[in-house]
């Protein structure tokens, strides 16, 4: 384990069902299809990075309207699109590399 | 400061009159096009996004959309503190920052080591043979977890924490079990029911159910350790002709030998009638404190005997405390 994640804030089952106001029924759901790998599977505890997804698949769902067959490949585009936004931040040396344009633009 | 108030109507792009289903489709098409994570890094989408969520939070269902009407949401949030046009709601980084924020949210932990599968054909990818590191696309049933640990606790007397006993708890789940209290359990100790606590996921092992056992404080008797002391009065006859007296233990009375010339504060051992020591499993002892009590009402024969023993043989007992 990464020395650093020791100070990371991670949460229980229970309490991010609490802080995210979703069904454990839900929540047992992004496991059992492999949405959301848990920071500390042994013990089943998540991280901040862990809740961002959650909050994100639940808008996905409720917001958006998606159905349980396009969340993984939207999930799996957005994944990909992260890390293609960061390979050619390093490539090009700009840490600024946004979408900023296309969403003004629009 | 004054802050101007936005119109949530004009923000989701529809009339006072819409339906609420106008509004809904209104706010999932602007959603679709401002969310932060399908815009990652724009400062402009996200602020968007965080009014037009706003927007919907005051007009998204008929409930809230009334009160806003009324004029009451704005009141109730401006007093709250979040200032209309600034969505509060949202707890915790965007899904984007907490992969490419660094150190503050995350390690992208999700997108890292992406690179490794990205010639393969996009259904392959998704659908097909992901590699264990990053294996989060749906179809699968892969992870399986172990269900939750469920915690409780339970006050127990002392006399059941030293002897044992058997007591009835109702889980979490409904479910009613008796429990074993096991002799000599000490203060803190966990009792571990294997499988009683929260489902499974995916085919894992349910977990398992904990509980802290606290021992309530005893009338009669005080904890020092594994022992037990226990105060007990005597006559001044007693204590000093010395006599037979029964005893209270965890275990029923006792007789005990006071030994004639005995005084307040006189220890006397009963061995073997205390607490479980934790560290070498054996019982401590039950310490009886002699405490000499006058009779309720002193009578003029005691007065008068006292007074006779007084003029031969006068003593002060606070010799041994001066200084």
């Amino acid at each position: 384990m990464n020395p650093e994640q020791n100070h990371k804030a991670h949460y229980y089952f229970t309490e991010v069902c609490k802080q995210l106001g979703i069904k454990r029924d839900f929540l047992m759901h992004c496991l059992q299809e492999d949405w959301v790998k848990p920071a500390l599977p042994e013990t089943l505890e998540f991280d901040e990075e862990d809740l961002a997804r959650i909050h994100f698949i639940v808008e996905l769902r409720e917001d958006f309207g998606v159905n349980d067959e396009a969340v993984p490949i939207i999930l799996h585009l957005v994944d990909e699109l992260y890390y293609l936004r960061e390979e050619v931040a390093s490539l090009t040396g700009s840490s600024d590399f946004s979408f900023s344009k296309r969403v003004s633009k629009s | 400061m004054a802050t101007k108030r936005m119109d949530p109507y004009s923000e989701l792009g529809v009339s006072k009159s819409a339906t609420q289903e106008e509004i809904k489709v209104a706010y999932r098409k602007l959603a679709k096009k401002y969310h932060p994570d399908l815009n990652p890094g724009s400062k402009e989408a996200e602020m968007k996004f965080k009014n037009i969520s706003q927007a919907y939070d005051w007009i998204g269902t008929p409930e809230n959309r009334a009160k806003f009407d009324r004029g009451e949401f704005y009141e109730d949030t401006a007093q709250a503190g979040a200032g209309p046009g600034f969505g509060q709601h949202r707890r915790g980084p965007y899904y984007y920052q907490t992969q490419e924020g660094g150190p503050k949210y995350g390690e992208g932990r999700y997108t890292q080591n992406f690179g490794e599968g990205i010639d393969e054909g996009f259904f392959e990818s998704i659908f097909g043979k992901f590699s264990e590191g990053r294996a989060h696309a749906g179809g699968r049933r892969s992870q399986q977890f172990s269900g939750e640990d469920h915690h409780y606790q339970m006050e127990v007397d002392l006399k059941d924490a030293v002897l044992g006993s058997e007591k009835e708890i109702t889980l979490a789940t409904g479910k009613r079990m008796n429990m074993k209290i096991p002799a000599g359990i000490f203060d803190g100790a966990k009792l571990r029911f294997s499988g009683q606590g929260g489902p499974g996921i995916g085919g894992g092992p349910a977990g398992d159910a904990y509980v802290e056992i606290h021992i309530r404080p005893d009338r009669r008797f005080k904890r020092v350790e594994s022992d037990l002391v226990f105060e007990l009065p005597i006559s001044i006859t007693e204590a000093v002709f010395g006599a037979e007296v029964r005893v209270p233990t965890m275990e029923g009375e006792v007789l005990l030998k006071i030994p004639p010339h005995s005084n307040t504060g006189t220890r006397l051992k009963i061995r073997g009638k205390g607490m479980v020591n934790k560290t070498t499993r054996k019982r401590g002892d039950e310490i009886v404190e002699l405490k000499v009590l006058l009779p309720k009402k002193i009578d003029a024969e005691l007065e008068e005997a006292l007074k006779k023993w007084q003029s031969k043989h006068s003593y002060n007992p606070r010799d041994q405390v001066a200084a």
